[in-house]
Parts: C-alpha cells; structure tokens; sequence
C-alpha cells in the first residue's frame, strides 16, 4: 500500500470511508427496521401531500416506507456522509501535508506538484466510488433483508448523482487547500458552501419569487431532477462533473503558482484573516487576545473565534426564519392539515403552521442541534487528545496540577462557549420572533435553547471520554460525530412504529424534542436527564485519563 | 540543602506489551548534581524521563523526586521540577510571552524579573508568535519555561537541540550556576561534548539497562591517553613495558609513544631517567568511551 501516493492516501483514508459507509447502512437499516409494516399508513398519505412539502424534506416518493426510507438515503444520508469525506480528503491532498510539514519530505522526491495533487486526486476519486458503490449494494442488501420492493427505484441512477455532488465539494476543498495552503479554510468553507447549498436549494423552491435562484446551489443540480424516480439527469450531471475537472484543473493552477507551508504556521482561518490588514482589526477584535490565565480561560479564548461563528449562523438563521413565516404560513397551514403527526415526527419536523412548530422545523431541530453539536464535539475531541496529539500534554502536566484539573478546565471551557452560542439562539429566536409578530413565549425560547446547550453538551461529553480514554482526537471526534447522527436518526424514525417508539428514549434528541419546550416551557426532568449525563460522562473522563499513560 | 536523593529509582521498569523499555532501573541523583544521562536511540532515555514524572506509569518498581513517590505525589513533585520535554512542542497561536506567562499562572510563584533575566540571557525575542520561532528560539522558551521557577530538580531531555554555539555557552553556564546553588540538574543528552563539560556524574543506558554509572572525572581517569616521547637518544622499548597503567609501547628511532591509563606520575618517573627532550598527550578522549559503551553489549564487564 506505500508503493505510491496514491496508494498510501487509500491505505490512510479507507477506514474512515467504511466507517462512513457503515453509518450509512445502519441507519437504513435502522430506518426500514421501524417502517416495515407501516406501508399502508404511509400509501394512504401519499396523495394528500403537496409537493412542495415533500420538496424541502427532498423526498419526491413516499409511497411506500421503504421508498421513503431509501430516498433518505439518497437524498440526504449518503450524499452528506460522502461529501463530508470528500472535502476532508479533498482540503488535506496539499493543505494537509502542508499542515503537518511533511510537504518538503514529500517533493524532496522527484514528484512533480502537479502529479502529486493527481495522484491524491485520483485516490479520493477511486474511494469515493468505491464508497457510493458498496452503499449502493449495501443497501440492495438491507432492502432484500426488509423485502422492500425497489423495482420502481432508480437506485443506481441515484447513487450516480451522490457520487457526482460529492466528488464536487471534495473537489471545491482541494481547490482552496491548494490554492491557500489551509486546511481549515479549505474544510471550514466547503462545509459552509455544503449546508448553506442543502439548505438554499431545498427552501429556495418554496417561495415563487425566489426559486430560480435555487440553481447557483450545487445542491440542485444534485437532486432537483429526481433520479430517485427519473433516472440520471445528464444535464444535470454534466454541469457537476463539468464543474469538478474545472476545480480539479484550478488546484493543480492554484499549487503550482504559490510558495509551500511548511507546516509551522499551524494558524487557522482566523490567524489566516489578522495577517490580512484589511481584516485585521475586526478579526482581532473578534478573536481578541489570548487569555492565559488558566486552562480554562485559555481554551475558550482559542475556540472564541469559532464560537462567534457558529453563534452568527445560528442567530442570523433564528432571525430570518421568523419573518419568512409571514410569508409561508397560509402553505404551512395546509400542509399541516394534510399531514399526520406520523409523517411529521419521521421527518423530525414540528407541525408546521403553528409559530412554535415553524422554528421548530426549520431552527430547532436541526440546524441548533448541528452547531451546538459541531462545537461541543471539537472541543471535547481536543480537550485531552488534541493536547496529546500536539505533544503539548507532557508541558502542560509537567505543571503542579491534577489531571482532573485538565479535564475541568477543558470541560468548563466548553461550557462556557456552548453557553455563549446559547445565548446567540436565544437572541436570534426571540428577535426572529418579535421581528415576525409570533409572539412565542420567551420562556419557551429559553428553554429550547437551554436544552439545545446540554444536547450539545452530551456529545461533547462523548468526545472528552473517548478522548480522554483514547488520547485520539480523531477515534473522540468520530465516535461522538456517529454517535450523535445515529442519535438523531434514532429519535427521528423509532416513534413512529408503536412497537418501537420506547426505543427513542435512548437516543439524548428525545429528552431535547420531547418536551416541545418552545410551546411548554422547560421540562425539568427532561434538563436533568442531558445534564445527568452529561456530568457522568465528564466525571467517567476523569479515571480514564488518569490511569492510562500520556501519549507522546 | 537535604541529604536525601533528589532523583531515586528503585527497580524502576516499564514495558510496552512485550517491549521492554526499561528494565530494573536503580539509580539515585544527589542534591545539587548535574547527572548526565546518555544512551543511543530508544535506549530508553525518554521513557524514564517521563515515568518519573507521571506521565507514563511503571510496570514494577517506583521512582522518588526529593523523597516522594513519583506517583502518589505527582502535583507536589511538579512544583519542584522544571521539565523541558524532548520532542518540545509549544501552542502556535501563542507569543513566547503568552506561553510563559500560561505556564507560570498554572504554576504559581513565578518571579517575572527571573523570565526577563533569563530572556535576556538567550537573547531570546519573547513577543513573537510561537508559529513565527525558529525551532532553535522555540527551544529557547522551552528552557526559560523550565528554569522560570527556580525549581529544585531540572529534567531537561535534549536542552540543547537547535541552540547555536553561543547559546550553548550561557546554557551550560546556567548549568553550572544551578547545580552551584545545590539544586539538582538531570540532563538527558547525546551532545557528548557537552555533558563532559558540566556533568559530575554520568548513567548510560542501553536497551532499557543502566550499565554503567560514574563520576566524569572517574572515567577521565580510566580512559586511556596516548603519550608520544622525543629523547635525545634511541630508548628501548623494555623500559616502558613494565610501567604501571601501560598498555602498548611502540619506539622508532628516538620517538617513542605509548598507550596509558590512570596517573601519568609513574610513566614520566620512568622516561625522566632518559635524555626526554618533548612530549605531546592527546585529551583523555571520554568520547570514546561512551561510544564503547554504546556499541558494545559487553563492554561494561570489560575493563576500560
């Protein structure tokens, strides 16, 4: 597997694609293990349902469960799985050996740059294919397990276009990680463009004015056409594929006309914005200085940037979605009429037109949960494992303090800057909501943000233990990350079958949903059980750390 | 100053699976010693730097700083120890001013006009980024980050990797200005050079073993010099021979040189008695005896 680049990036990547594929097939299988049965329920709703509903949840047949199973899939699961592995493959084939200053080591043999960002290339290509291939046939599997019907499926065309959205965006890092030589410039804004295309081309449609600008979004050309029920949309495929040469083309521009890093200026995004003068100032003002006065302080400076980010997202979103709600509310009305709460909960959606089950939707459900979960995961996956990684661990405890003491300042750290980004949701809710005249209960936006803090709180629990365990930031990051995509998936499908629905309470999005807070108000028992857990899995963080050796 | 051992290992072992990285160390380090620890790659230098510190835990045996047990008092040991690890890495996004004053908030007690001095003293330029460092100027705020405290015991795993000659100068000058003071120096090395210099005593370790422990001036002595002779006259080679301390006699003409350990009294007693016009000794070369002690597994039974 060392005998070339190529070969030796499949050897170090093929892990996390099965991993992701493994994800993939659970969840389907999870999926079509709660819906077997209900096809009858699930026939009979069909026809009632406009098709712009089905739009945004990006299902276009719901006709049977496995169909609607199957389309989650395609739609969502598969394409969002792989992407992400495309842009993390995609933003380290330079940036990536920039970052770890192995690029000098690597073209001190006669490797052109542009044959290694080829070879890296073609090693992303090949497993990525590999990857859409074994979901494809996993799937066949899970389906003929479940004698779901797929004959009227075009499955294969689908998982055509997967591949192609996906191929796009690891294309779209590894044009900015070759052109800036960042890393996380590269990851951080192909993640954005990712969600902010999902999002744009699935709302976008809704609203008569503005649907033709759906089409800038890659998103679009990915599954506007169907190809779940009309087969590949070569038009639409053409100007994916069209687009990814273009950006495979303009990384191999981009490295060979700029100097190599050599990997010791490790400064993210925001160290990459202060060297700019332009953005010097609002970036320093931004990041402020860095605070050294304990473990604490220090780490939440660190993550400071980061959490004005996320925190931005969350309220800008929060903000808009209230006077949208003006606008969509006599659809939202009859959508609702036409759907029962069974269909409703599968997709994790609130009834729609009522205020509270709008930013439900649309803010709550998934886009807090994702930010609060993306920070709180990073953190805690770095908390202990990315010190030992750094080989920073062994100054830090050359110091007179505990270990404990490590654990308590990353995780109060944690605390402080999920707060902050709790404090953005609330924020943005509540004026989204004043601006709109909703007029939703401010205890109740506290309380869904609350416990959009300790939902985030408990995967980030998740990653401290294991890193704590492990010493391993990336084994902490993927485990809380699996964890928390399972979890979601859980507390989504399971209610819907009786014989199931127990089965969500496992899952921490059940005690974060369940509730209905911004209707109800905080449910106290509901807090205590994410705060419980959380503090348990802090507290189990401390004796793994403590017994195991310090990596180095 | 404390009469007990500032370092003390006893039986102190530690394996990785089915490695054995270090196997029944004993060893004791006195107040106010600079103890010189070399060994080859992988010998085990690291490893037991940092199983007396808590960061890896032994198999068998225990290690004590100033008394206390390495485990058990971990905290109260660190307070005393200043630690410079090997592999140094420091957090880029931080200046070297920021990096120091961290490190002292989570110390205590730290004297700010000492980081100044000892800045000074490396030339080192405390306001720029971590990221912006050379690795030698990197090094450089590792090694104030140890001495910043005046501890007791300093660990300091390969201090002078990067430093320029100068540096190592004031570096090993502060060596000598420490042990002076009667703390305690453990000084983990493969600048032999340098450890000749400022140790008392060494340790070598190899594959996980000490084989031998010794004071600097000790092994000076033991190590054998070359003498080369000018006389007036042809000497044979006989008067030599029987001398203590020699080893191999060689005479061409009026020169003669020879191979010598231990006190050259004897051997200038013996040529004196000749028309001795010139002589010229190399340094006792301690080099070569370490390397001998690297390379040969047998070498320590051997007599030097």
């Amino acid at each position: 597997m060392l005998a070339n680049v190529l070969t030796k990036t499949v050897r170090d990547r093929q892990l996390a694609i099965l991993i992701g594929v493994a994800g993939v097939l659970l969840m389907a299988l999870l999926g079509l293990g709660a819906y077997s049965g209900l096809d009858d329920t699930i026939a009979d709703l069909y026809d009632s349902m406009p098709e712009a509903y089905l739009a945004i949840i990006g299902i276009s047949d719901v006709s049977t469960a496995g169909s609607l199973i199957l389309g989650q899939v395609v739609n969502l699961m598969a394409p969002m799985v792989l992407a992400g592995l495309g842009i993390s493959m995609g933003a380290s084939v330079i940036a990536g050996e920039e970052a770890a200053g192995t690029m000098g080591l690597l073209l001190g043999n006669p490797k052109s740059r542009t044959g290694l960002v080829l070879s890296k290339a073609g090693a992303m290509v090949l497993l990525l294919t590999v990857g859409a291939g074994l979901i494809w046939a996993g799937t066949y599997g899970v389906a003929v397990a479940f004698t779901t019907d797929m004959s009227s499926m075009m499955f294969g065309a689908a998982m055509v276009h997967v591949l192609a959205i996906s191929l796009f965006f690891g294309f779209f890092a590894l044009l900015l990680g070759s052109g800036t030589g960042r890393r996380s410039v590269a990851s951080g804004a192909s993640v954005g463009l990712l969600l902010l295309s999902f999002l744009g081309a699935g709302v976008l449609p809704l609203i008569a004015s503005v649907a033709g600008l759906a089409k800038v979004f890659p998103w679009y050309y990915f599954n506007s056409s169907a190809p779940l029920n009309n087969g590949v949309d070569w038009g639409h495929l053409s100007i994916l594929i069209g687009g990814t040469l273009v950006m495979g083309i303009g990384a191999i521009v981009g490295v060979n006309r700029r100097d190599l890093r050599t990997g010791e200026g490790g400064g993210g995004l925001i160290e990459r914005l202060k060297e700019r003068p332009m953005m010097r100032k609002v970036t320093k003002k931004i990041t402020g200085r860095a605070k050294v006065s304990s473990i604490a302080v220090k780490t939440s400076t660190e993550y400071q940037g980061l959490a004005i980010i996320a925190g931005l997202a969350i309220f800008y979103t929060a903000l808009i979605v209230g006077p949208m709600y003006n606008g969509l509310s006599d659809v939202l009305v009859d959508l609702a009429d036409a759907m029962p709460e069974a269909v409703l909960a599968m997709v994790g959606f609130a009834d729609m037109s009522t205020p509270e089950g709008w930013y439900s939707g649309e803010v709550f459900s998934l886009v807090v949960p994702a930010a609060m979960i993306v920070v709180t995961v990073m953190m805690g996956a770095k908390g202990v494992a990315g010190e030992e990684e750094n080989n920073t661990m062994d100054l830090l405890l050359a110091n007179p303090i505990p270990r404990a003491r490590v654990i308590g300042g990353k995780t109060a750290a944690m605390v402080l800057v999920i707060l902050g980004i709790g404090v953005a949701t609330f924020l943005g809710t509540a004026v989204g909501s004043a601006l709109g005249g909703l007029g939703i209960a401010y205890d109740g936006i506290a309380a869904a943000s609350f416990l959009g803090v300790l939902l985030g709180l408990v995967f980030g629990g998740v990653a401290l233990v294991v890193g704590a365990g492990t010493g391993n930031r990336r084994t902490a990051s993927y485990a809380a990350a699996g964890l928390a995509f399972v979890a979601y998936f859980a507390n989504a499908f399971l209610p819907v079958n009786d014989n199931l629905a127990s089965w969500a309470k496992l899952s921490p999005f059940y005690y974060y949903q369940e509730g209905e807070p911004l209707v109800n108000g905080l449910q106290w028992g509901n807090a205590a059980v994410l705060a419980g857990l959380f503090a348990l899995l802090v507290l189990a963080a401390v004796p793994l750390f403590q017994r195991r050796d310090v990596r180095g | 100053m404390t009469s007990q051992p500032a370092i003390l290992t006893e039986g102190l072992t530690k394996h990785y699976g089915d490695v054995e990285a270090l196997i029944d160390l004993d060893l004791s380090v006195g107040p106010g010693e600079v103890f010189g620890f070399l060994g080859p790659n992988g010998a085990g230098k690291t490893t037991m730097i940092r199983t007396v510190l808590d960061l890896i835990r032994p198999t068998n045996g225990r290690a004590l700083i100033l008394g206390m047990d390495s485990h058990e008092s971990a905290v109260e040991i660190r307070r005393h120890v200043g630690y410079l690890p090997g592999d140094l890495a420091l957090y880029p996004n931080l200046t070297g001013q920021e990096t120091l004053t961290y490190f002292a908030n989570l110390r205590g007690g730290v004297d700010w006009s000492y980081v100044d001095e000892l800045a000074d003293r490396f030339n080192s330029d405390l306001s720029k980024k971590v990221s912006d460092y050379s690795s030698g100027n990197r090094q450089k705020v590792g090694l104030i980050q140890a001495f910043m405290s005046k501890p007791e015991v300093l660990i300091l795993d390969e201090p002078s990797t990067g430093l320029d000659p100068l540096v190592q100068q004031d570096f090993q000058a502060l060596l000598r200005e420490t042990a002076a003071e009667g703390r305690t120096v453990f000084l983990s090395s493969h600048t032999l050079s340098e450890v000749e210099r400022v140790a008392h005593r060494v340790g070598i370790i190899r594959q996980g073993r000490l084989v031998v422990v010794e004071a600097v001036d000790e092994l000076k002595s033991k190590a054998i010099r070359r003498l080369e002779m000018q006389f007036g006259s042809p000497v044979d080679e006989a008067v030599f021979r029987g001398v203590d301390g020699v080893h191999d006699v060689t005479a061409e003409g009026t020169r003669v040189s020879v191979s010598f350990k231990g006190e050259i009294a004897t051997l200038l007693r013996a040529a004196m008695a000749h028309d001795l016009v010139n002589l010229n000794s190399d340094e006792a070369d301690l080099e070569e005896i370490f390397l001998n002690y690297y390379r040969d597994p047998e070498s320590e039974k051997a007599s030097v």
